[in-house]
């Protein structure tokens, strides 16, 4: 019994409803009872300590006309007759009843149920088991047709036909205990969504240790891509619902904490503190969001009170280790060494001008005696990864609190997380605190609300390209120090330039912190039982602040600058209030009627401040004491405000429990565009129909669960720069006499008619159970277009400026998603279930710009642009030359149209004009996945649980940027051990040209080379848990005693050549997904964690 | 609240174009954004190693490149394209260059409340800028399009490309003409515009139209050695040659018009990137090579030219840096680059100790006046005249070479672009010389050449299509009126 908790009631001359009141916070159970039948007001008297579940519910009903019946966290009450002859009803106009038919009616285990209804269809004759199940009925003749229906069960009608006993097994109908979801401004049952909303309840989504909320999402929900694309603890992910919408706007999800409207930094909630996250993804669900939701949304719900008699305490911790799970095969000194000679005896052939002026000597050792041997030996052979990455060690506490009574319940939080980061000298510390409580004040008032303060601070390399490009570029000649205690340097090998990774990791400081204060109160008024009022206030504040050090003696980092030390902030004021009117109306059972009207104001405001200081006579300051510099650079701040005003409303209509509708609309207003088009309206529309319901399908044998939904409708995004509809003139500063002074120049077009960017949306999505919903199946296809989309489309540069921000544009997104969940085992003692989300997104640009001209959004190499967005192109599509080889020596004349000679790279003439140049480019890849795939599976053996989740993204491309440094180029830094299968006049056939020096002349582009295949098959977790028995757990005196080990990033299936392919190096830009440009390095990490209730 | 009060939010740390500005500091301002893009005429493009000027090197055949990612073999093998980052930046900065000056130029009047002496003047400095930014582009591209005023609508991008002739006629030489008669100094030491920048600025602009492609008349000869003239005598040549490279001489001497560096605020490129590849030679992050000379247009100095003697014009030894190798090791003390480098922006300080530097770029200085004035004069008037001698005489005493004596207009030009040649060389002049007198000198023969036709050391053969580089591709993308020039 998972939901084992202890519960302790002494009570006198309370009503029985009081009573299971209190049962229901003391633990995770629901009852679930027909008020005519169960007299609820019944006055009892009810004394238990420390009882389990049963115990109580055995001491509460002894003798009593009631039966129970626990179905996973519900526990049915029904009335049971006295344990006699079956109630037989004589109805005067019907022919005399003949023949008893009677039977043993049993739940899916084959217990005994009691109390379930037995009617001959077609008349009102009936009858209900008694406590052991059995019934006794009479009926007319053997064609008649026998109604076995129980709450909570799925109904059987059977023909009696020639039999005197007929035992029924009744199987459970999961609709029926339908978890709650949240949706915007409300919840619904599960059954009655009309839109298409996952969900997720906290022990699914915390099935593993995980630091963030992205990281505990990915993998687990269909249609949502979860790109952890970092090592660094905190890394940012990349989180696409959908795909992606727009081009120079968001395409983050909006995230909604608990009602707070776009909450700035995910990462900083503790991801134990969630009771449940859903994610919004049709226009139906996301419309009430309008403005904001058209790259959908997430839904978080914190932890709640409970309000029991005793308060819950429990307590999560864990440690991990992670170590790098890969590493790139770089040269080591005798290889480099050999690789280095041989490239400055090429010269003779690239540059023979030089070579013959002596421009290309060999490695001169006998020079180098710090670095060589007498024999020219290499004395070192440093394995630079191994210098600047470390065992990343974190350790995890969580303690909470949850208790209550029956007016008021609280829930308090604490959090500690210290992680480090794979790349040494980086780490991650985050204290978070939240407090939540509930409170019903009156009969006709009840006010909430929850303070949160999240603080993190940590020092992160990973930021650093500089750094984790070094680490691959470093020679391995060099040693970190010298035995003399002097830092070694790679300029000591003449050419090279740069220190060494562990010098500019010990001497460079990149101190980040975030504080986040995010508080909400609400008042909700019942004004009646059919009407509330809800009015909330929330706030979201954050500052951060970015402490920034790079020594006086980092060659190309500081050096030259006499150190650097820069402190930036900014603070982020945000508050919300809303105010809405809910309407429930029931015609009848069947017939329910929810409407919501509400307004709301937003707004989101930040000050940034940045100060640089330079030339400082010892490192000793860093970013302490900014005035010891002697060198100021002028500060730089700025601000911004944004503004929203908004007016919703939605209906639900379900008509006889079969079909439901939705519409709902939103009217939104936002500072953020031209006078002329502040507002927008946002509708959608939403059907589900329940067809299981229907008669066709109501007994079906396979089919439990069958509901379709359909919605369309349009929503909005507004994340571009504030104040873009503005004519600005901007200032710079330039110089005179030495001197600083202002210029004035216009900085940006303006466009007054700026204006919302909409995503129209239409969705058809089927939810089916098979086997009494054993197996259940959600598939979704959508089809979205985004259009007026907000641009920043390129102008001529005859106007001064780059490019305006218009609405000119569109681009499609159509996919499927599905999830399937089979529980293949339920049993006492074994369950195995296994959930599979699938997805696969298709996106094309149907137009861009006034001329539909191609747009090198970035990220860019320099050696050319890496993405490309093309009309009838899908996003993120990468560009680049197409490599065929190296010129062989047969081919010397071929190549010569060329200008280019054998042993160079070959690349396609894509345009037949005998030159190689950009226009010979083409789209060669795309950073999107064909389809995605989240394989989850669990497993329960009486006290040890096991998990395993394996993540497929397939049809995927990567483009090593890194190419250009370890193969393209050599001669004055690392490169990759590939190189030793360059061209040569021996070895023609291969993909990397022969080795020259620099300074003649190479070719390195991005193409087809740099691009690789990026689909993987990762384990991302395998994790084995041990639930102390109750023996144990009654010694231990603790509620619930659990702990675990886990190993997450177990295995990695991949052609990819670098680190990890899920990766971007430009995580900032809409368009870096899967660019490489020397990527963070994932670690495998093991796990061992203790989860304790008391 | 009204609700259109709370969605009205403007912008608190930028002005706007409607901002109502008085002061004589924000009259300043925009004069002041006349010369923010300056910074197109040596400013880091895309591509490691990389400036504007090189642009204007790269074509002569004079100069080769030893970083493979300056894209010199582009230029080398003369197949050089429209997507070209030199191209690009040449384009955009000139023309937002353009843009501040049509909006100072419409939003100085407006100053009713200063003085107008100080409005004068401020307009002259604009308008010098605009003609100089125009000057740039007609020499590079050809038709450009003609944009006088702020554009405000979107509706108004796309301009179609106007002939060479009219951008001279009706922007850049009525612009100087203007700015001739405002309220300009005679000088100025501080590098802004002074009347004799806009008069040698003039000088250039009537000697250029006077030749190719706009072949304006010999009129034009006149009216350009009459503005070189009036320079002159307001300047005096440095003693030394190593003066032109002290950043201390910024703005002074011979310089009449110069870009702004300035140490610990913006760093020449052009100090580093024409060093030695990767040799650790100075304090810079990184020697470039991006620049280096052609052995054979070195070793056409004639005999007894100081210019070309070691760390002149240009060097093949020094020493490496402290920063770059350990203590004791021997390059400390000496390095031979095993070829020529140009020592002609060698700022000792910058290179040996703060790896920045706050040295000028030159856009004009006395030696170059005094040649243009001998060119202009000795064409306009048919022959030499005792000034036109004292000019060129006064360059190649300087180099330590003997007076020139023959006054014959052949022998005489061809001693004047000599010294253009060699005094001027990686300045980015000699590429606009070549285009303008479409002649080339054989390093080899000493001869000037037809420019189309001629051979390279690496053996591409100018034609047509060099005359003029292509227009960006992406300006082609984005404005459907324009129309490639031909052979691109």
């Amino acid at each position: 019994d998972g939901y084992g908790q202890k519960i302790t009631i002494d009570r006198q001359n309370v009503t029985l409803e009081v009573a299971l009141k209190l049962i229901e916070s003391q633990s995770e159970y629901l009852f679930l009872y027909d008020k005519s039948e169960i007299a609820s007001n019944r006055k009892i008297t009810l004394t238990v300590s420390k009882g389990t579940i049963e115990e109580v519910l055995e001491t509460l009903f002894d003798g009593m006309p009631v039966a129970y019946k626990i179905f996973g966290r519900n526990i049915v009450l029904r009335k049971v007759s006295a344990p006699n002859k079956a109630v037989i009803s004589h109805s005067k106009s019907e022919k005399e009843a003949e023949i008893l038919v009677e039977g043993l009616v049993t739940d899916e285990k084959g217990e005994a149920l009691p109390g379930v209804s037995i009617l001959v269809k077609g008349t009102q004759r009936g009858t209900v088991t008694d406590v052991q199940g059995h019934y006794q009925i009479a009926i007319s003749d053997q064609s008649a047709t026998l109604v076995f229906s129980y709450v909570g069960y799925v109904s059987q009608e059977v023909v009696a036909g020639n039999r005197s006993e007929v035992n029924i097994k009744l199987s459970p109908d999961q609709k029926a205990f339908d978890e709650v979801v949240v949706i915007g401004y409300g919840t619904v049952k599960k059954s009655d969504l009309t839109g298409s909303v996952a969900s997720i309840k906290s022990e699914r989504l915390l099935d593993k240790p995980v630091v963030n909320v992205g990281q505990a999402m990915s993998g687990k929900i269909s249609g949502v891509e979860v790109s952890q694309n970092s090592g660094t603890p905190d890394g940012k992910m990349r989180i696409r619902i959908r795909g992606d919408n727009s081009i120079n706007s968001s395409n983050e999800p909006l995230y909604v904490i608990d009602g707070i409207i776009g909450v700035a930094d995910i990462n900083l909630l503790n991801p134990n503190d969630i009771a449940s996250l859903e994610v919004l993804k049709d226009a139906s669900a996301t419309a009430i969001y309008g403005a904001r939701g058209a790259n959908g949304v997430i839904l978080i719900t914190t932890k709640r009170g409970l309000s029991s008699e005793k308060s819950i305490i429990s307590y999560d911790g864990y440690i991990s280790i992670g170590t790098l799970a890969r590493k790139i095969e770089l040269l080591n000194s005798t290889e480099w060494l050999q690789m280095y000679n041989l490239t400055q005896d090429n010269a003779a052939k690239y540059d023979p001008v030089g070579y013959a002026q002596g421009k290309y000597p060999r490695m001169n050792t006998a020079s180098l005696p710090k670095l060589f041997n007498a024999d020219g030996t290499p004395i070192y052979n440093t394995d630079w990864q191994n210098e600047a990455y470390q065992t990343a060690k974190t350790t995890n506490h969580s303690i909470s609190i949850r208790g209550g009574n029956e007016k008021t319940v609280y829930s308090a939080s604490l959090g500690y997380l210290h992680a480090d980061a794979l790349i040494k000298q980086s780490y991650l510390n985050r204290y978070t605190l939240r407090l939540n409580f509930d409170s019903n004040l009156k009969t006709w008032l009840k006010v909430g609300g929850n303070v949160s303060l999240n603080h993190n601070k940590g020092n992160d390399h990973y930021a650093n390209y500089g750094i984790k490009r070094l680490v691959m570029e470093a020679i391995p000649l060099i040693p970190v120090k010298y035995p003399d205690g002097t830092w070694a340097s790679n300029r000591d090998i003449p050419g090279a330039v740069q220190d060494t990774p562990a010098r500019y990791l010990d001497e460079m400081v990149n101190q980040t912190s975030n504080t986040q204060t995010i508080a909400n109160f609400y008042t909700d008024f019942k004004i009646n039982d059919e009407l509330d009022f809800k009015v909330t206030f929330a706030t979201d504040l954050k500052n951060r602040k970015t402490n920034y050090y790079s020594g006086k003696n980092l060659i190309q980092f500081s050096k030259n600058q006499g150190g650097i030390a820069t402190i930036s902030t900014e603070n982020q004021t945000y508050w919300q209030n809303e105010n809405y009117l809910n309407w429930n109306k029931e015609f009848n059972s069947r017939n329910r009627l929810n409407l919501m009207v509400g307004l709301s104001w937003q707004q989101r405001s930040a000050e940034l401040l940045s100060v640089t200081q330079q030339k400082f006579i010892d490192d000793f300051y860093q970013w302490h004491n900014l005035g010891s510099g002697t060198v100021s650079i002028p500060p730089s701040s700025s601000d911004w405000r944004w503004s929203l005003n908004s007016y919703f409303a939605r209906i639900n209509y379900t008509l006889a429990d079969k079909y439901l509708f939705t519409a709902t609309g939103r009217y939104d207003g936002s500072s953020k565009f031209g006078q002329n088009n502040k507002y927008a309206f946002f509708p959608s529309f939403a059907f589900a129909w329940h067809v299981s319901d229907e008669e066709f399908l109501k007994n079906n044998s396979k089919i439990s669960n069958l509901k379709f939904r359909a919605s369309v409708g349009r929503t909005g995004n507004q994340e571009i720069s504030n104040y873009a509809y503005a004519q600005n003139l901007g200032l710079s500063n330039i110089i005179f006499n030495d001197t600083f002074y202002s210029a004035l120049s216009r900085s940006t077009f303006g466009n007054p008619d700026l204006k919302w960017e909409k995503t129209s949306q239409i969705d058809a999505g089927l939810d089916l159970g098979f086997w009494n919903n054993r197996v259940d199946v959600t598939l979704d296809y959508y089809y979205k277009v985004t259009s007026d989309l907000l641009l920043y489309a390129p102008i001529p540069y005859t106007s001064g400026l780059s490019s305006v921000m218009t609405n000119i544009g569109s681009v499609k997104n159509q996919g499927f998603e599905l999830a399937v969940t089979s529980h293949h085992i339920e049993k006492e003692h074994f369950s195995w279930n296994t959930t599979v989300v699938a997805s696969s997104n298709l996106n094309k640009i149907i137009k861009l710009g006034s001329n539909n001209e191609d747009i090198f959004p970035g990220p860019r190499h320099a050696q050319g642009d890496l993405s490309i967005l093309r009309v009838g192109q899908p996003v993120g599509s990468f560009w680049g030359l197409t490599r065929l080889g190296t010129w062989g020596t047969e081919e010397a004349d071929e190549a010569a149209k060329y200008n280019r000679l054998p042993g160079d790279l070959k690349y396609a003439d894509l345009n037949n004009d005998g030159k190689i140049n950009n226009d010979d480019n083409s789209i060669i890849g795309r950073g999107t996945p064909n389809w995605s795939m989240g394989i989850s599976n669990q497993l329960k053996f009486k006290n040890f649980e096991l998990a395993l989740d394996i993540r497929i993204v397939e049809g995927i491309d990567v483009i090593n940027a890194a190419t250009h440094n370890r193969e393209d180029r050599f001669g004055v830094a690392n490169g990759a051990r590939s190189i030793l299968n360059s061209w040569t006049p021996s070895h023609q056939n291969t993909m990397l040209a022969e080795r020259r020096p620099l300074k003649t002349y190479y070719d390195s582009y991005p193409d087809t080379h740099w691009l690789q295949d990026g689909s993987f098959i990762r384990g991302q977790n395998l994790l084995v848990g041990y639930n102390f028995g109750s023996s144990t757990i009654q010694r231990l005196k603790v509620d619930r005693l659990r702990i675990y080990a886990s190993l997450q990033n177990f295995f990695l299936i991949t052609k990819y050549n670098g680190y990890d392919p899920e990766v971007s190096t430009a995580t900032d830009q809409t368009f870096g997904q899967g660019v490489d440009d020397f990527g963070d390095p994932r670690p495998r990490t093991f796990t061992v964690g203790l989860s304790v209730n008391f | 609240i009204s609700c259109n009060d709370f969605l009205d939010e403007q912008p608190t740390g930028t002005l706007s174009s409607t901002s109502n500005l008085t002061s004589a500091d924000a009259a300043l301002a925009f004069a002041n954004s006349a010369y923010v893009n300056t910074s197109v005429f040596n400013s880091l493009t895309s591509g490691w190693g990389s400036v504007t000027p090189l642009l204007l090197e790269y074509m002569t055949g004079k100069v080769s490149s030893e970083n493979s990612q300056s894209n010199f073999k582009e230029f080398q093998e003369l197949t050089v394209s429209s997507r070209s980052p030199y191209i690009e930046e040449w384009w955009r900065g000139c023309y937002a260059g353009i843009a501040n000056c049509n909006l100072a130029l419409q939003k100085l009047p407006e100053f009713n409340q200063v003085d107008p002496q100080l409005i004068s003047r401020y307009q002259g400095e604009v308008l010098f800028m605009r003609a100089m930014y125009y000057f740039y582009l007609v020499r590079i591209f050809g038709d450009v399009p003609k944009i006088k005023t702020s554009q405000v609508e979107l509706n108004e991008l796309f301009v179609h490309r106007s002939p060479i002739k009219e951008i001279y006629d009706e922007i850049i030489i009525p612009d100087l003409l203007a700015a001739e008669k405002t309220a300009l100094p005679l000088k100025d030491l501080t590098g802004r515009t002074s009347l004799s920048a806009v008069k040698t600025l003039l000088a250039d602009v009537y000697l250029t139209y006077a030749g190719y492609p706009v072949k304006g008349g010999d009129q034009y000869y006149a009216e350009s050695a009459k503005r070189s003239l009036e320079v002159l005598s307001h300047y005096t040549l440095f003693d030394k040659y190593e003066d032109l490279w002290k950043p201390e001489n910024n703005n002074k001497g011979e310089f009449i018009f110069q870009i702004q560096f300035s140490l610990n605020k913006s760093s020449n490129q052009m100090v580093n990137i024409p060093l030695p590849s990767r040799s650790g030679m100075s304090a810079f992050n990184l020697e470039y090579g991006s620049m280096i000379p052609t052995k054979e247009f070195v070793e056409s100095y004639r005999e007894g030219d100081i210019r070309n003697d070691e760390k002149q014009f240009f060097f093949r030894t020094y020493k490496g840096n402290k920063s770059k190798f350990s203590p004791g090791a021997p390059e400390l003390t000496f390095m031979d680059f095993k070829g020529y480098y140009i020592y002609k922006f060698f700022d000792s300080y910058a290179i040996d100790v703060a790896g920045q530097s706050g040295l000028n770029w030159t856009i004009y200085r006395l030696p170059d006046v005094m040649l243009m004035y001998a060119e202009a004069q000795s064409h306009a008037d048919g022959a030499p005249n005792d000034a036109s001698f004292a000019a060129l005489n006064a360059v190649r005493y300087r180099a330590g070479l003997s007076p020139f004596t023959n006054s014959d207009l052949v022998a005489f030009t061809a001693a004047v672009w000599d010294e253009r040649y060699f005094e001027l060389c990686y300045e980015n002049k000699m590429w606009f010389d070549m285009i303008r007198t479409r002649k080339i000198r054989d390093d080899i023969s000493g001869q000037y050449v037809n420019f189309i036709g001629y051979t390279t050391k690496w053996g591409k053969t100018y034609s047509n299509t060099q005359l003029l580089f292509p227009i960006p591709l992406r300006e082609m993308q984005t404005n459907p009126k324009l129309v490639q020039n031909t052979g691109y």
